[in-house]
């Protein structure tokens, strides 16, 4: 067998767009993939609070947490959004 | 290159009806949705260590700790009121409690209010508008009873419990569904209507426990790939099961299965472990305490990590973190073989941990039929979007098994 065999698989795209993937509405942990539409978009919360941090930090970080807080959170082996 | 088991072969062998019996025990009443910590989740552990060892490989456990995970310990009781009469509003449907309340166990009884508004806030339930963040709505809120804010419903009118989430303020909090949280608005706009309830919403610090098993030992140059799932999930409410199928039974199972057959089937010299995580729902703990020690074991496994593969609409969801090349390479060879389309998306889940610590690491995400409610019921997965997800898994490990490392990427292959 072919390690190339064609089939209807694979990735559509570039695979290496997997390494772009800039994430969802949390920093860690769920939700892995909005399914029902019921998900906040990427980059808010349900409310639009910052999962940790300042909201201006997580702002100024394109995401839902504050770099420096995240930082620390994850440094001190906690989860980022705790 | 000769492998022990050809792969077209193999992939024949998958048992979609293996995996959906596997995530019915994970689904059951005794699991209780295995929140970490739980008695649920260490139910799920035992029998999760004995599916494992029943490979005939040595299972071993790793504790870590869990800080302050929430947990409903009362069904609230939350009864509000306008001109048309009191209405008591159903738990998890019609009225949740947020993530970030503060624990009350006796009921508040107070009129309403509109956060940021001009009336005294004292005494008050201030509902949140849609626009305002609960961030800007503890600006002024003196005094207040309790906040209400909106949250969405899924198909089936559920609302979607959060474990992880921002820290817990001084005030109650409750969440209500959109037509409630509208009647609730319009009724405090016009300065009518009350609230009852109360936010039984404790924070326990407990005990996460991860599951490890190692099938086959690496060889010097050879390939040595972990498969991941988490098994935790957000755990039942009183009187309201979260049976967590699609997140993460799912993952779950195909990681056994795929463990199942690959033990037999790789050749010599190909690596391969298990690690079943707990906590990712708080933050995807489990991963963190699990990449931490590899990091010092100074392993460099190459990572696959399944969450959420209940339902296949179109192709499935990778995202990939660390130097991941040429496990992207032998992800897309796989899903051409296994006939999976692939599509580069999010996956917010334990990768990420791997990942951020510097491993080769794809998350690999299919769906879920119910979003962390009481809809998340095992009649929701699809036993084919769970053998496609199985063929995937075992095909790219078999491929890191059996492909050269001089193979740079199959990425820009003319198809």
């Amino acid at each position: 067998m072919s390690e190339n065999t064609p089939t209807a698989g694979g990735f559509t795209g570039d695979p290496a767009a997997a390494l772009r993937v800039t994430g969802s509405g949390a920093c860690c942990g769920s939700p892995a993939q909005a399914v029902g539409g019921i998900l906040p978009p990427a980059g808010a919360t349900a409310n639009g609070d910052p999962c940790c941090g300042t909201r201006q930090a997580a702002q100024a970080a394109d995401s839902c947490c504050g770099t420096e807080a995240k930082a620390d959170a994850i440094a001190a082996g906690q989860g980022c959004c705790s | 290159m000769t492998a022990p088991t050809d792969l077209a072969d193999l992939l024949e062998q998958v048992s979609a009806e293996r995996m959906t019996a596997t995530i019915a025990t994970l689904a059951s009443d005794p699991m209780a949705g295995r929140r970490a910590g739980s008695a649920g989740g260490a139910a799920a552990r035992a029998w999760l260590v004995d599916q494992l060892t029943a490979l005939g490989v040595d299972v071993r456990t790793e504790e870590f700790p869990v800080r302050a995970v929430p947990q409903v310990y009362e069904a609230p009781t939350v009864t509000w009121g306008d001109r048309s009469g009191p209405e008591e509003l159903v738990f998890g449907r019609q009225v949740a409690i947020h993530p970030a309340s503060a624990d009350t166990y006796r009921i508040r009884r107070g009129a309403l209010g509109v956060a940021g508004g001009k009336a005294d806030p004292a005494g008050r339930w201030l509902v949140v508008s849609a626009e305002m963040s609960l961030f800007d709505a503890y600006r002024d809120t003196h005094g207040a009873a309790g906040l209400l804010v909106r949250r969405p419903v899924d198909a089936e009118g559920w609302q979607f419990t959060m474990l992880a989430g921002p820290d817990p303020g001084p005030l109650p909090v409750l969440t209500l569904d959109p037509d409630t949280h509208h009647a609730a608005l319009t009724a405090a706009t016009v300065g009518d209507g009350w609230l009852a309830g109360a936010t039984p919403l404790r924070r326990d610090d407990v005990i996460g426990t991860n599951i490890h098993a190692r099938l086959r030992q690496p060889g010097t140059d050879g390939a040595d790939v972990l498969l991941t799932a988490h098994y935790d999930g957000v755990g039942d409410h009183p009187g309201l099961r979260l049976p967590g199928a699609s997140d993460n039974a799912t993952g779950v199972a195909v990681v056994l299965e795929a463990a199942r057959m690959l033990t037999a089937a790789l050749p010599a010299g190909a690596g391969l472990s298990v690690a079943l995580l707990d906590g990712e729902e708080v933050g995807a703990l489990g991963s963190a305490h699990h990449a931490t020690q590899l990091r010092a074991d100074r392993a460099t496994p190459l990572v696959i990590n399944i969450d959420g593969a209940g339902r296949l609409d179109g192709a499935a969801a990778v995202e990939a973190g660390g130097p991941a090349h040429r496990l992207l390479a032998l992800l897309d060879q796989a899903g051409r073989h296994a006939g999976v389309p692939l599509a580069a998306g999010p996956v917010a889940s334990d990768n990420r941990r791997y990942g951020g610590a510097g491993f080769a690491a794809v998350g690999i995400g299919a769906g879920l039929g119910g979003y962390h409610s009481p809809a998340d019921t095992p009649d929701k997965v699809d036993p084919a979007a769970l053998a496609a997800i199985a063929r995937l898994v075992v095909a790219t490990a078999h491929l890191a098994a059996t492909t050269p490392d001089t193979l740079s990427s199959s990425i820009g292959d003319k198809r």
